[in-house]
């Protein structure tokens, strides 16, 4: 049986790979038993969706902000 | 054939790669006056290195390594200034943490990505990576904000698979230290 630690790893991993049917298998068992585990892993999903919204919105400089910066690199 | 220094235009350059490079600094720094500056000061230290570059890769590889530098180089000198270290937001035991189900801050994913559309969400969230150690923070950006292969970064930073999640849920831990001191109270 893993532990919460060994857990977390997991959880985090979820987030970004498939975990092996073995890992599914003992983090699905340990999170039937464990609500701190459980609350890591709603935490983790909620909290990889924060920066999904954050990646999409791309920064760009305005047409201006390239003249200027265009300006202050050619003085 | 290789370029001469002479025949660089940096016109050029701000139109090719200065929305790439601006886009990367600001998701680092969180201040667009400094994502500024420091993309510009990208070009110039391009220029005046541009001898030295041996077009093994290309111009923009290597101007992502001079703004990698650049932003390391800042964040060291904002971590000498800073006066609140990220640990006074979090817990000195880390086992004290609260993961019961009841105290995540939401709990529906879709009201979540509602409240990311406030900017000021966004900006408490910048504030408190640019909290984390340095190393812990290049790591944290380069999973979540690059969406990098953990694999690709492991490499980068000369660390294990095991090392590279330890980092990745510690500042995770911080980070929510930190959000909830700063946002959700």
């Amino acid at each position: 049986m893993k532990d919460c630690k060994e857990i977390a790893q997991l959880i985090d991993r979820s987030d970004w790979e498939k975990l092996s049917f073995k890992e599914r298998l003992s983090l699905r068992m340990h999170n039937a038993m464990c609500g701190q585990c459980r609350g890591y892993k709603k935490y983790s999903h909620i909290f990889k969706s924060l920066f999904g919204d954050i990646t999409k919105a791309q920064e760009c400089l305005t047409c201006d902000e390239k003249e200027e910066m265009k300006k202050r690199m050619s003085s | 054939m290789a370029q001469k220094k002479e025949d660089i235009n940096l016109n050029d350059w701000v139109d090719q790669y200065s929305d790439m490079l601006f886009n990367y600094t600001a998701n680092r720094v969180n201040d667009r006056d400094l994502a500024k500056d420091l993309v510009q000061d990208t070009f110039f230290s391009a220029l005046k290195a541009w001898e030295r570059f041996e077009q093994k890769s290309t111009v923009k590889t290597w101007l992502f390594s001079i703004l990698k530098r650049k932003i390391i180089d800042h964040w060291r000198q904002q971590q000498s200034r800073k006066t609140s270290p990220i640990s006074q937001f979090t817990s000195n035991d880390e086992n004290k943490n609260n993961w019961i189900e009841a105290t995540t801050p939401y709990s529906d994913v879709n009201e979540t990505e509602a409240k990311i559309e406030n900017t000021e969400l966004r900006g408490a969230l910048m504030s408190c990576i640019e909290l984390l150690p340095e190393k812990q923070r290049g790591i944290f950006i380069d999973k979540f904000v690059d969406n990098k292969d953990s694999e690709e970064i492991c490499n980068e930073y000369d660390i294990t698979s095991s090392n590279f999640w330890v980092i990745i849920h510690r500042a995770k831990i911080q980070l929510k230290g930190c959000l909830d001191k700063k946002w959700f109270n």
